[in-house]
């Protein structure tokens, strides 16, 4: 393979590191006394990663080396990833000191470097590594974010349970590995990697345990219940940009990761997989939305909510490609246009709280939030347009990614085995979106409704609100053309579609820890 | 003459895993669940070692993963040590049950 | 054909909303005039296409006398396309038929008045206000020109959040509680309707359902495909519930109704005029468009429910609002007791008693909405509406007297007003509904239902008239310090209010003298689309040929419509029916049901998706008859 191959191939994340450790260096001279051009930098490397992608247009999935294939499913998440971090920067802009703003931004390239590597990546090794990559920066990112207790308290309790996760992760991996033989995920040209066992075509114990702890640390990341409980504490402890910034990009990576491992056994998931995954999605869903509403504290009430949607999340996932093309019947398709649109208004809500300080340098309570349309209509505006979407409320972005779930999740046809479970888990997205209208409509009442006799304090500079702005009207432009952001999922999903074929077994191993003898068949 | 197989391999790692877990849970102190962070990293590590050698000749996959999670141990347990000491100097200590304005 | 009209319609308040927001401090005055405008222009609009609807009438052989005035373009198709049809049919599709058309006008007429009566009553936050009601505005028209069924559905949903803020910003002292109530309220109900519409369009593309090949939410296509027995029976059970679910909420029927007197109580002025005017009829026009013609079925076999529980509505709301001390809230169980009529005359299932349902919405709009702006003149002026507290103002306020008066009779049904024909239409209808002396096929209602709807008017006119003597003759009684005129107001009515109230009056009237062109485009819109053919006891789905699936598949929404224009009319002749005249050989087509009679002059024998295959049932008519109409 040459080189050179290599590295064109890899242009955008070669970007993404050679900026970041710039701006580590640059981070250390004068130039980080301006309070705008480490950010600067920052956006431009992005952007320059940006056009790069869309100059080389859509990989044909011919790339696979050294552990990396690049396929559509690469090209979609560079360009999200890339968006919604150009966003999240314009949103970070003016929040770290001098002394850490070199550092602050180079955490934010290197966590979105971790995204793309795990969008491109074909072995567990680089999979485990790049999804590390995605959390460490974070990790670092809570504690720089603000300059109290509560962000060193977040910041500790964020590090333990990520590690605890990474650490879970790796130990499924290593089973994984066990049961297949080789580290790579899924095999390009020909013959598949299975882990599934000669005899009986489904998973052995060992490929079982693997699964069932991947799973378990993955979802840590996405925090789905009941791994979740970090997820309200981390995300009030950071100031309110970087919490905008953890509830997408941990999670894009995660669902990434998600998709790869479900199609590692060609999304054939045994029934007690199904069941499992039914099951985290629905207790995730309601959870976080019913706990939601008992908050009272915005931060905390959009934490849950982001559980929630991880929630919705799981059901397109558990729905995996197999009802037809096109996000109204594909679940990953849906999954990937969902999870780009949430993390726009997610990180828009976060934004707004941002944009304005009572008490604290931002809006905490709901109190807070009194009177804030009054003050400022059009930041109001751009919140209830969020709050409207992370709702599901047309005519808003999130409406159509909630359609796309449901319509997929009707997909099954009627013989199909699971089809009867998943109409019942769309009905229970469908009434938590009822009880999810309850604390929502919470937030926008406060700042429409409430009143306050003091004026709250706008912070952060035009740059957090140009960043509130671009996700409020990317809600509305995707209501009424989602189709180049969905033909572009259901495009990013063919990669997934192609690997879902059977064929030789690379290596086995038998079935009872008992008698772990080696049964290798050649390719 | 008991002979060591893959199985009891992947019990000592799985015996490493829980002992992990156990400290992670109930340690106090920061160093302390960093420990157990290590504890558990170091049974996947158990575990590649293990499947490489019993699986087949001249395997090595496993064992450079294992390589490579040693290194991502080392880089993550300077991290958590940076972190304490952030703690440290927000709260005078590092006692995690002390960390708690962050409730529920 | 397409044309653009109705898209500027139905946006053409949103682009009123942006321009109110461009100049950066307008004065208020500049505000209202300016909302006033927009809103005018709307209805100027309106009134236009009107006039176009009826240009091109169904007695115009050129015209496609179906769907008037249409405008598609793809929104959700899927990027591939095969051949001319899409994958995913789910178009931006916005059209008109004779019962939609009025609605929209209806909608588009009670806007300037409900835009014009809160100049004196708003004072705070204006241009919101303004901008709120233009962009309900978008709302309401949307939904009553919306052919597609997600289309229907998002405007559907979009009117809650402009009344919510309105309820919420603007109203009485239990705002915030009001406003949270009705709209999570009528969001659960919405919801199933969501997973309703989702799931029809998971079943139009199934091989178990529809088996179309794609994904269809076209309103017209799927009532055709579930009139010619498509749709399963369970399937329609089950879809017909979740879509209730969400009109019932709406409309209101009665053990859901909770929510309306605390909204209309609390809302504004203008809030309420729009609520009760036109909000309401979404629910009952919901079940004219979408649950009778596409789960024919199931309305048939759920219709003596329904009305049961309209009528214990229609009574028991009639009671609660005969003990009401608040004049609005009066007003508001009455205004669900009226609608309890509507749908009662709407599960008739009689084509021209479903008109008369139709005519009840209109009449229904104009005369409660008079009647809140009456209430809400009476409360700028006095600052309460407790009864126990107002009285005898006929001695200050002729001119509200009047008004008031007029439309308290127009309410009750006092014939040469415009709520006597709908009543009438729908009592009859209700009562003759399990007839088939007019050899229609039987409904499900009958007598027993028309007595307790009776009864009903009986106790609409007994609590109206009590209201309108305690408030209006008598000894007179005012609170301390009113009426108070600080807005320039007078002691009677101003000029202006008196202004807004003139043209509803007019209608109301002219309604009730002549109904006859409105009766005449609600029958055969009544009858092409709502009905399509008798609810018949005895029905029994035919087994329709695999050709006429492949038509079906093969086409467009557009094509599907066209294909009832020119080349498949023929003006029957009085003397003419029966199936064997109107055979194959000559049209081509020819009825599912041959219970379908095809009579009088000017009216079109409109099934176009059937082919010869078909099942012939025991309702031969030979002789001319006239049907149950109003001439």
């Amino acid at each position: 393979m040459p080189a050179s191959n290599l590295l064109t191939q890899l242009l955008p994340e070669l970007i993404l590191l050679v900026g970041a450790c710039g701006l580590l260096f640059l981070g250390a001279t004068r130039l980080a006394a301006s309070r705008s051009f480490l950010p600067f930098a920052g956006v431009l490397v992005l952007v320059a990663a940006l056009v790069v992608t869309i100059r080389r247009g859509e990989p044909d999935g011919s790339f696979a080396a050294m552990g990396l294939w690049i396929s559509s499913l690469t090209h979609y998440v560079r360009w999200v990833a890339l968006s919604v971090g150009i966003l999240i920067l314009l949103v970070n802009w003016y929040l770290p000191v001098q002394e850490e703003r070199g550092e602050f931004v180079a955490l934010i390239l290197l966590s979105l470097l971790g995204v793309l590597l795990t969008a491109s990546a074909n072995d567990w090794l680089v999979l485990f590594f790049a999804i590390e990559l995605v959390s460490i920066p974070t990790y670092i990112l809570i504690a720089l974010s603000r300059l109290d207790q509560r962000a060193a308290e977040a910041s500790v309790k964020y590090f333990f349970l990520g590690a605890l996760s990474a650490a879970i992760l790796a130990f499924g991996l290593s089973f994984l590995y066990g049961a297949s033989g080789t580290t790579q995920i899924q095999h390009i040209a020909g013959g598949v990697i299975s882990l599934t066992l000669p005899s009986t075509g489904e998973l052995g114990s060992i490929a079982m345990i693997g699964f069932l702890f991947v799973l378990a640390g993955l979802a840590f990341k996405v925090a789905a219940v009941p791994f979740h409980v970090y997820a309200p504490d981390v995300y009030e402890g950071a100031a309110a940009p970087i919490t905008g910034m953890l509830g997408f990009v941990p999670k894009l990576a995660g669902f990434v990761a998600l998709i790869k491992l479900f199609a590692a056994i060609g999304w054939n998931l045994p029934i007690e997989i199904k069941w499992l995954v039914w099951i985290l999605a629905a207790v995730t869903m309601t959870a976080g939305n019913v706990i939601a509403l008992l908050q009272d504290n915005v931060k905390r009430m959009l934490a849950y909510s982001s559980i929630a949607h991880t929630g919705y999340m799981l059901v397109a996932l558990l729905i995996g490609p197999v009802a037809g093309e096109g996000p109204m019947h594909d679940g990953v398709a849906a999954l990937l246009f969902y999870i780009a649109v949430y993390g726009a208004m997610n990180l828009g809500a976060f934004a707004m709280i941002a944009s304005f300080g009572r008490k604290h340098g931002e809006l905490e309570t709901l109190d807070d939030m009194n009177g804030i349309a009054s003050q400022a209509p059009a930041v109001a505006l751009a919140l209830a347009i969020c709050v409207f979407s992370l709702m599901g409320f047309p005519p808003t972005a999130g409406f159509i990614g909630k359609l796309y779930i449901l319509t997929a999740a009707f997909s099954f046809s009627a013989d199909h085995a699971f089809a009867q479970p998943l109409l019942v888990l769309a009905i229970v997205a469908v009434v938590n979106t009822v009880i999810s209208a309850g604390y929502y409509l919470r937030i926008v009442a406060a700042a429409y409704v409430g009143k306050s006799s003091t004026p709250a304090n706008p912070t952060g500079g035009f740059t957090l609100r140009w960043g509130l702005a671009v996700c409020s009207l990317a809600m509305l432009v995707l209501f009424v053309w989602p189709r180049g952001l969905a033909g572009q999922a259901s495009r990013a999903t063919a990669a997934i579609h192609d690997s879902v074929s059977a064929a030789h077994t690379v290596v086995r191993v038998d079935t009872d820890f008992g008698n772990a003898q080696v049964d290798r068949t050649s390719p | 003459m008991l002979t060591i197989g893959l199985t009891h391999y992947l019990i000592v790692a799985a015996v490493l895993f829980c002992t992990g877990l156990f400290t992670m849970i109930t340690k106090r102190n920061a160093i302390g669940i960093l420990i157990g962070v290590e504890l558990v990293l170091n049974s996947a590590n158990v575990n590649l070692v293990a499947f490489d050698r019993y699986l087949g000749s001249e395997r090595m996959d496993g064992q450079i993963v294992a390589l490579f999670a040693i290194v991502l141990a080392a880089a993550e347990a300077a991290l958590a040590v940076g972190i304490c000491i952030n703690v440290y100097k927000n709260l005078a200590t590092i006692d995690v049950d002390s960390a708690s304005q962050l409730q529920g | 054909m397409q044309t653009w009209l109705l898209t500027a319609i139905i946006f053409s308040p949103l682009l009123g909303v942006l321009l109110l927001w461009l100049p950066p401090r307008g004065s208020d005055r500049s505000i209202r005039r300016s909302a006033l405008f927009y809103s005018v222009v709307t209805f100027g609009l309106a009134v236009f296409a009107l006039f176009k609807f009826y240009g091109v009438a169904p007695t115009d052989s050129q015209g496609d006398p179906k769907y008037l005035l249409q405008h598609w373009s793809y929104w959700l198709g899927d990027v591939e396309v095969m051949g001319d049809v899409a994958d995913v049919e789910i178009l931006y599709h916005v059209g008109v038929d004779g019962i939609s058309i009025w609605l929209m006008v209806l909608t588009a007429f009670l806007m300037p008045l409900a835009i014009w009566s809160s100049f004196t009553s708003v004072r705070t936050r204006v241009r919101e206000y303004f901008s709120l009601l233009l962009l309900l505005e978008v709302g309401l028209l949307g939904v009553f020109c919306a052919m597609d069924l997600l289309l229907f559905y998002i405007f559907f949903e979009f009117t809650l959040v402009p009344l919510y803020f309105l309820i919420g910003i603007w109203g009485g002292p239990a705002r915030r509680k009001a406003a949270n109530k009705f709209f999570i309220f009528t969001l659960s109900g919405s919801v199933f309707m969501f997973a309703a519409v989702l799931f029809l369009a998971y079943y139009s593309y199934s091989d178990s359902g529809l088996a179309l090949g794609y994904i269809t939410l076209n309103i017209e296509k799927l009532s055709q495909l579930a009139h010619a027995g498509f749709i399963s029976t369970s399937v329609q059970w089950w879809l017909f519930l979740a879509f209730a679910a969400g009109f019932a909420i709406k409309v209101p029927l009665f053990p859901v109704h909770t929510w309306l007197p605390l909204a209309h109580t609390e809302a504004p002025t203008a809030g309420s005029v729009i609520l009760a005017g036109v909000l309401l009829k979404l629910g009952t026009y919901g079940f004219c468009r979408i649950s009778l013609p596409m789960f024919p079925h199931a309305t048939m076999t759920l219709a003596p429910f329904v009305a049961c529980l309209a009528i214990a509505g229609i009574i028991y709301t009639a009671l609660a609002a005969w003990v009401q001390t608040d004049v609005k809230k009066l007003v508001a169980y009455s205004s669900v007791s009226h609608l309890g009529f509507c749908i009662l005359g709407l599960f008739s299932l009689k084509i021209t008693r479903v008109n008369g349902a139709v005519i009840y919405m209109i009449n229904h709009g104009l005369s409660t909405g008079a009647l809140f702006l009456i209430i809400g003149y009476i409360y700028e002026r006095y600052h309460t509406r407790d009864i126990n507290e107002i009285g005898g103002l006929a001695r200050k306020m002729p001119w509200l007297t009047f008004f008031l008066v007029f439309f308290t009779l127009s309410s009750i049904g006092l014939p040469g007003l415009n709520g006597f024909v709908g009543e009438f239409l729908v009592l009859l209808g209700t009562a003759t509904s399990n007839t088939t002396n007019d050899l229609r096929a039987a409904g499900p209602l009958g007598y027993g239902y028309a007595i307790p709807a009776a009864i009903g008017i009986i106790l609409g006119a007994v609590y109206m008239l009590w209201m309108c003597q305690r408030v209006l003759f008598g000894p007179l009684k005012e609170p301390p310090n009113t009426p108070d005129t600080s807005t320039g107001l007078s002691a009677d009515l101003t000029g202006r209010e008196i202004f807004i109230l003139v043209p509803v009056a007019v209608l109301c009237l002219a309604i009730g003298v002549y109904p006859n062109p409105l009766l005449d485009t609600f029958t055969i819109a009544t009858e092409q689309h709502v009905l399509r053919t008798p609810a018949s006891h005895s029905w029994s789905v035919t087994e329709a040929g695999d050709d006429l699936q492949e038509e079906i598949k093969r086409a467009d929404p557009m094509r599907l419509v066209e294909s009832t224009s020119v080349n498949n009319l023929e003006r029957v002749s009085v003397g003419n029916v029966g199936s064997d005249d109107l055979s194959t050989k000559k049209l081509g087509i020819t009825p599912v049901f041959s219970s379908y009679p095809v009579t009088t002059p000017g009216m079109f024998l409109l099934n176009p998706v059937t082919k010869s295959s078909v099942a012939k049932t025991d309702h031969p008519e030979t002789d001319a008859m006239t049907d149950g109409r109003s001439r």
